[in-house]
Formats: C-alpha cells, structure tokens, sequence
C-alpha cells in the first residue's frame, strides 16, 4: 500500500516540478492548489506514456524504468531548488483578505468537498473494481499490461473485440505502472489513480478560476462541479471519462492563463499543447478535443490579434502537442485495430443515417434531458445553474474573454462533433445514447464550467463588494 | 431635477432587486449542491454498510482461485456456460459472469466456444453435477459450479 502510493507520488512530484520549472511565474503568480491540481494529470499522463513506450522498446521490467522516473525526479527537484530563491523574490505574498461572503463560500466548498470524499470512499468501497466499462476496458487492459509479462501486447488482441483494443492507454498504463511500482495489482491502484483524476479536476476549476475571477467565484464552481454529483459517481466507476475531462480542462485553463502573461504566454500554450495531447492519449474523443482547440484557437486569435500572432499560438501548442501525438499513431499504427465506429460504418450506410430526421430527434430529445436530469435525480445541475446565471447575469472580462471564447467554442465543436457520431453510430442510437452520452457529457462539464464562471457575474462584484480579482485584475495568488 | 431623483429612486429599486434577486440565486445554487452532496454522501455510505455479501467480481474471483495456478501457463482457453446458445449469451447476466471472467484470469485469453485445448466450464452452483462435454474431460472441479476440461486424446 505504501509503495503504491510512492509509486503514484512520484508521477505527481515530477508533473508538479515540471509545472513549477515551465512556468516560473513571472507577473502571473499561482496558487499552490493550482499547480498541484496541474502536476497531477500532468504527472501521471507523462509517467503512462514513458511505461508503454518502455513496454514497447524495452520489455516488460520496468525496474530501469522506475530509476530514471527518480533520477528525472531528483535532477529537476536540484533544478527546481537551485531557483526557489530567484522564484519566492518574483512572486507576491498571498492575499488572507477574506471577507464574510468569500468565508462562508469557502466553508461551503470544504463541505461539499468532505462530503464528496466520503462519498467517493463508500462508492469505491461498495464496488473496488469500478464499473461494468472498467472492468471489460480500462482495469482489463491494465491487469494484460502487468500480469502478460512479454505478451504485454495481448492488451490489445483483436480476439477480445469487447474489450475496445482500440482505445488509447493513459488510464490503463498509469495503474499498471503503479501496480509494476508497487509489485501487485491490489484493487487500492485503479481507486487511488481514479480519486486523484476526480479530485484535481475539483481543485484546478476551483483554483483557476479562482484565479482569473476571484475566490468566492473559484469557490462557487468548486461547489457547483461537486453538486453535480455525477463526477464523483462516474470518477468511482474507475472510466476513462474523468481522466479525459480533466484534461480537456487543464488545457483550456492553461491557454486562459496564457491570455494573462505576456512573458511566459508561449511556455504556458507549450503546456496546454501537452495536456492536449494527453487528452488524445487518454481515449479517441481526446482527438476531436485537439482538432477543435487548435481550429477554434486559431480564428479567436487571428480575430482579435491577427494572423502572425494566431501561427505563433499554434506552433507553440503544435511543440507540446507533439511527442504526445507520436506515440498515439505510433500506437494507431502498430498495435490498435481499427475503431469500431470506423470498421463498421460504409459510406452508404453513413448517409443514409445522415438523411434520417428520426435520428436526430431522438438525440436532441435525449440532450435536452441532460438539462434536466444532469446531477441529480430530481432536478439537473445545467436548469438550477441556468436559472442562476439569469438572476445574476453575465460580465466578460476584457482580460478573459478570448479565453471564455476558446473555451465554450471550443467545446460546443466537441458537443457538434459527439451529436454527428450519434447520428452515424452503427448501433441502435438510443441504445447509444442511454450508455454513453453521461459518460460524454463529463468529457465536457468541467471545461463548461471553466468557461461560464469566466463570465458570469462574480459573487463580488452581483452584492457590490469589489474584489482585486474581479476588476480584471486578476488574483492569482501565490504562496510559494 | 424631479426627473434625476425619479431616475435615481428607480435606478436603486432595480439595483436593490438585482442584488436581491442574486443573492436568492446564489443560496439557490449553493443549497441545491449542498444537498446533492449529502444526499450522494448518505446513498453511498448507506449501500457500503447495507452490503452483505462481496461484489460480484471479487466473488468470481474467489470462485475462480483454485483452478487459476493450472492456467497461469495457458495463452488461450475455451469458455462454455449453460447459458450459451450457438456461441451467444442467452441473458445479459451470463454475458456479464464472462467479462467477469476474462478479468479474473488475465492474462490468459477466454474465448467462448470449445475451439481450444482446455476449456473454462462456468456453471451454476445449482447443477448437481458438472456437465459432460463431448471430447473433453473434466481434469479439475472447483466445487461451486466451475471446473476445468482438457481436450480428449484419441
């Protein structure tokens, strides 16, 4: 148990030295909470694709693997050390202003959060080995990775076409490698990789928009993200769904905080790129998430900052990107049979799906629920939060509003994108909708979030207590 | 100079409705979530201590171990239930009890039919006796409606 968990605090020591390096925080000053919320999807992505390109070129003892993990770990620690100083000069001391109104969104955050830990514990103790996908996909596949030995590629035999061989490796690499690190597949392993997924997606909405809007609106979207309780049902069903929407969302969240840092703007894009390609590594919605950020990203920066500026963005996105898209088509290439949407689609029988109008009302009647019914048995999150944003209304930013426009654009590309995969599923599209459209849904909740609580109005700014954060300023604090 | 006041008092009404109108929205929204929360925290913890037995997957396992040691060598081996039809599941239960089993036994591959050497028999508790299969003998019973057959010699 204890390995297991040194195992999986050297993925998040090394992605937070990483964060920590990469961006020394210049101007923009971070919270704590933020670069942790950052360093562990950051450090876990990294480490599972640093075990399959070792299974893959190497073999299947991972021991010299694990020794550059700490090497890599105490040579950036000795880096990260040798600038602390230079960095705890740059930076400001952190606000403890905090008034009525921000202390009792706080406590209520804290609550939920404690309640959501519980809650998460009791699930994940009802049912150890996740849901029904977990145990036919993500924890399947991990078990082939660690138990196979040289047949690690077994993984993805086409003979077990249930098992979806096709999909990308970040969850089940991540809990083999923790398994590898810890010597045995306990149960502990997919639960705590799953927590740590479900959580820092909690912590890095809370804190980034506590960031870039002010305490009490962090607060507010930590409690609004939590309410809906459906993440913490689904981040114990041990799904790749939590692991990819919180990837989507630290890219969104690094883009907006690149908005907000002229001199480190290129570092942070780098980064989001990275996270980006993590998303794609983590299941194939992922590669839709990069095709809209970059295509999205692109027009939004050439409209406000024109065409030179817009290519420089997308290169700097393209360097992060990069390795990570090599070793997903290496992967496409070598070891994973086609998608079965793919395999089992002719182009008549697309359009003939296309020209169905049954289809589509079945999927925009099943959408709609989602309003309703999202979080909640009895009333949906998306209603409750829709009423709230009419009696508070909204107030864009100048210095977020290309990074609200990124965000919503962007995901409303993925939602129009999942739409057209249900209009040319293969399957019976209610059969398809009913099993996977909540689960989709997730993909995108945390960056919808992201991208309303920049622009809704403040708690601070709705009851005329203005806040050094919600003037445009910015409260991203730090205490380094 | 009457109008500005009027303007002013108005004005004021509307910025007081405002603020009362987001504070209500805001309670609204913290509250719902609070509930949520508890209402999740209480259905989860009430199922863990309501909960007798192990989950289903830890159950299978724990039926499964004593023939796992003889198949820790084997890459592939059939699968046969009584709830299979020409290849297919008869119910959605039995196809979940053959997931199940692909997982406990992974790395070996379980493929349905009895195209194989040895094959996995996963039965009822029910059934008196385990099933004979043609060409295949029973070479290890678990007791509790799994067992082992290897492929007859001829």
């Amino acid at each position: 148990m204890l390995v297991l968990a040194v195992g999986l605090l050297v993925a998040c020591l090394l992605g937070y030295l990483i964060i920590d390096i990469a961006w020394p925080n210049g101007k923009l000053v971070v919270s704590p909470v933020l670069s942790v919320s950052l360093a562990v999807p950051l450090g876990l992505g990294l480490t599972s694709v640093g075990f399959f390109l070792w299974l893959a070129l190497v073999g299947p003892n991972t021991w010299g693997l694990f020794l550059i993990e700490i090497v890599a770990l105490l040579g950036a620690a000795l880096i990260w050390v040798r600038d602390l100083a230079r960095r705890r000069a740059l930076r400001a001391t952190p606000s403890t202003d905090v008034d009525d109104q921000n202390r009792l969104l706080l406590i209520a955050c804290g609550a939920v959060l404690v309640l959501s830990l519980v809650a998460y514990a009791a699930l994940s103790g009802s049912n150890p080995h996740g849901g029904w996908d977990a145990v036919q996909i993500w924890n399947l596949r991990a078990r082939f990775l660690f138990r196979a030995g040289e047949n690690w590629a077994d993984a993805f035999t086409t003979a077990l076409p249930w098992s979806q061989p096709n999909y990308p490796v970040l969850l089940p690499g991540a809990i083999s490698r923790a398994w590898k690190f810890a010597g045995s597949d306990s149960t502990l392993g997919p639960v705590w990789v799953a927590g740590l997924f479900t959580f820092a997606g909690v912590g890095l909405l809370a804190s980034a928009v506590a960031a870039l809007r002010g305490r009490s609106q962090g607060a507010l979207a930590g409690i609004v993200l939590l309410g809906s309780g459906m993440l913490i049902w689904q981040g114990a069903t041990q799904y790749a769904d939590i692991p990819l929407g919180l990837f989507i969302l630290a890219a969104l969240v690094l883009i907006a905080l690149s908005d907000r840092s002229e001199s480190e703007r290129y570092r942070l894009l780098a980064l989001a790129g990275l996270m980006a390609g993590l998303a794609g590594w983590t299941k194939n919605e992922g590669l839709l998430f990069v095709l809209a950020l970059f295509a999205v990203r692109f027009l939004v920066v050439v409209r406000s900052h024109g065409v030179r500026r817009s290519v420089k963005e997308m290169a700097a996105l393209a360097i992060g990107l990069a390795p990570v898209l090599a070793v997903i088509v290496g992967f496409k290439l070598t070891l994973a049979p086609p998608n079965y949407l793919v395999a089992l689609s002719q182009p008549a029988d697309i359009i003939a799906r296309l020209a169905d109008p049954a289809r589509y009302w079945a999927i925009l009647k099943t959408f709609a629920d989602v309003v309703f019914v999202f979080g909640a048995p009895s009333l949906g999150m998306p209603l409750v939060l829709l009423i709230y944003v009419l009696a508070v209304g909204v107030e864009p930013e100048r210095l977020n509003r290309e990074a609200a426009a990124t965000t919503l654009l962007t995901l409303g590309v993925v939602l129009a994108g999942y739409f057209l995969v249900f209009v040319t599923t293969p399957y019976d599209v209610q059969w398809q909708l009913e099993t996977a459209l909540y689960r989709l849904v997730m993909h995108l909740w945390p960056g919808i979030l992201f991208g309303l609580f920049l622009v809704i109005r403040s708690p601070d700014a709705s009851f005329k207590q203005e806040s050094p954060a919600s003037n445009g300023q910015g409260s991203v604090q730090h205490a380094g | 100079m009457v109008a500005t006041g009027t303007v002013t008092v108005v004005y004021a009404r509307m910025t007081l409705d405002r603020e009362a109108r987001a504070r209500i929205a805001l309670i609204v929204l913290v509250m719902f979530s609070v509930v949520s929360a508890v209402e999740l925290a209480v259905r989860s913890g009430a199922r863990l201590l309501r909960r007798t037995d192990l989950d289903r997957v830890t159950v299978q396992e724990q039926r499964l171990q004593t023939l796992t040691p003889r198949l820790s060598d084997q890459h592939v081996i059939g699968y046969v239930s009584e709830e299979l039809s020409g290849g297919n599941f008869t119910n959605l239960s039995s196809m979940q009890d053959y997931f199940i089993t692909q997982y406990s036994l992974a790395p070996t591959i379980v493929l349905v039919g009895t195209d194989h050497e040895l094959l996995l028999g996963n039965f009822s508790e029910e059934l008196e006796e385990i099933p004979e299969i043609e060409g295949f003998s029973v070479i290890e019973d678990a007791g509790n409606g799994a067992a082992l057959y290897a492929r007859e010699r001829r």
